[in-house]
């Protein structure tokens, strides 16, 4: 039986104070039999060392050659995953957040057939060592309740940035994905045209090093920007 | 419609060719995205030519002044300029997002010797 190929896509904005710790987690990890692991660095026009890091250590690497936010790097992941055929693609965050440990949590239902995308979620058995602050809880459980009456959708955690996503998702997700603050979204994004989402527990840790992009000016943009364009994704024709 | 406020378009209509034309000349502004500013001029040539017509026009929506109506035509076709240029501006910025993804996607792939 041929191995399944599965890509993790590894965005990276100035990163340098993560990057060789997130690689060598990834590096150190061992997959299970059914199928074959690579990973993909996106340098999203970094201005600090981490470019120069991933041409040093020879990470394989896409460097963008101008800053495109979070969006515009995960999709040149999906466009990645899609020219080189892989049957699945995983979001893993290049500041060193996500466990890799957690890793076949998300990837197995995706394998097997069960679902198209699967999210990882640090509030299903609350054993996450990192649950972020009580404000962005209170965001988080707010896009959650969002997400479940304008699409039925039941996730716990919409703003995660691991997932797990089939070949077809991928694809879909190369084609379009939204452009900032794009994980709760592209969920509804997902669930208009039909795809299956699904989540599971994983364990995420707190940042290593450097800081969060998203400060309490951002966070209330966040919150309208996010709100306004589920409610778009929502009003367009299903399918 | 007084005297003075058609003078005043007149004037300002001939600033506006003037601008026009000479950022074309200069390669500054290409020809096809002018043509809704030279469109613009005319009209108010026409209005400060034509006063019957804006009197007849302030009939027709019942406002009482041509000035106002003037105005009120100025802010509307201000307000369409600049969503179009938002449309325009949210189109280029898709354009620019997959610009960069496609070259950056070519340029790990030659790194990697996948194109020869």
């Amino acid at each position: 039986m041929t191995k399944k190929r599965v890509l993790l896509i590894v965005p990276a904005f100035n990163e340098e104070q993560n990057i060789e710790k997130t690689i060598g987690q990834i590096k150190a990890y061992q997959p299970r039999d059914d199928y074959t692991l690579d990973y993909i660095v996106i340098d999203d026009g970094s201005t600090d060392g981490t470019g120069e890091i991933c041409r040093r250590k020879g990470y394989p690497c896409v460097h963008l050659v101008q800053n495109l936010g979070i969006g515009g790097a995960v999709q040149t992941g999906y466009l990645y995953a899609v020219r080189h055929q892989y049957d699945a693609a995983v979001q893993f965050d290049g500041d060193g957040q996500h466990d890799i440990q957690s890793l076949d949590a998300i990837l197995r239902p995706v394998l097997e057939g069960e679902t198209d995308l699967c999210v990882g979620s640090r509030f299903l058995d609350r054993t996450s060592q990192f649950q972020s602050t009580a404000l962005r809880q209170v965001g988080i459980r707010y896009l959650s309740l969002l997400l479940r009456v304008l699409t039925g959708l039941h996730v716990s955690d919409p703003t995660s940035g691991y997932r797990a996503a089939s070949r077809a998702a991928a694809t879909c997700f190369a084609q379009q994905y939204p452009v900032d603050y794009p994980e709760p979204e592209s969920l509804a994004l997902l669930e208009k045209k039909g795809f299956r989402v699904s989540e599971a527990p994983v364990n995420m840790f707190p940042r290593g090093g450097g800081n969060s992009s998203i400060g309490w000016k951002q966070s209330i943009y966040y919150m309208i920007k996010v709100t306004l364009a589920i409610m778009c994704v929502c009003m367009q024709k299903k399918g | 419609m007084s005297f003075y406020l058609r003078a005043e378009m007149l004037f300002l209509a001939g600033v506006v060719f003037l601008i026009v034309l000479r950022a074309i000349r200069k390669g500054k502004l290409l020809v096809r995205f002018s043509l809704v500013w030279l469109f613009v001029a005319t009209g108010m040539v026409f209005a400060a030519t034509c006063p019957a017509a804006v009197d007849w026009m302030c009939d027709v929506v019942h406002i009482e002044k041509a000035s106002n109506l003037i105005y009120l035509l100025g802010v509307l076709t201000l307000l369409g300029l600049s969503f179009q240029q938002t449309l325009l501006l949210s189109k280029q910025s898709d354009q620019i997002k997959r610009l960069t993804q496609s070259m950056s996607l070519d340029q790990a792939a030659e790194e990697k010797g996948e194109v020869q």
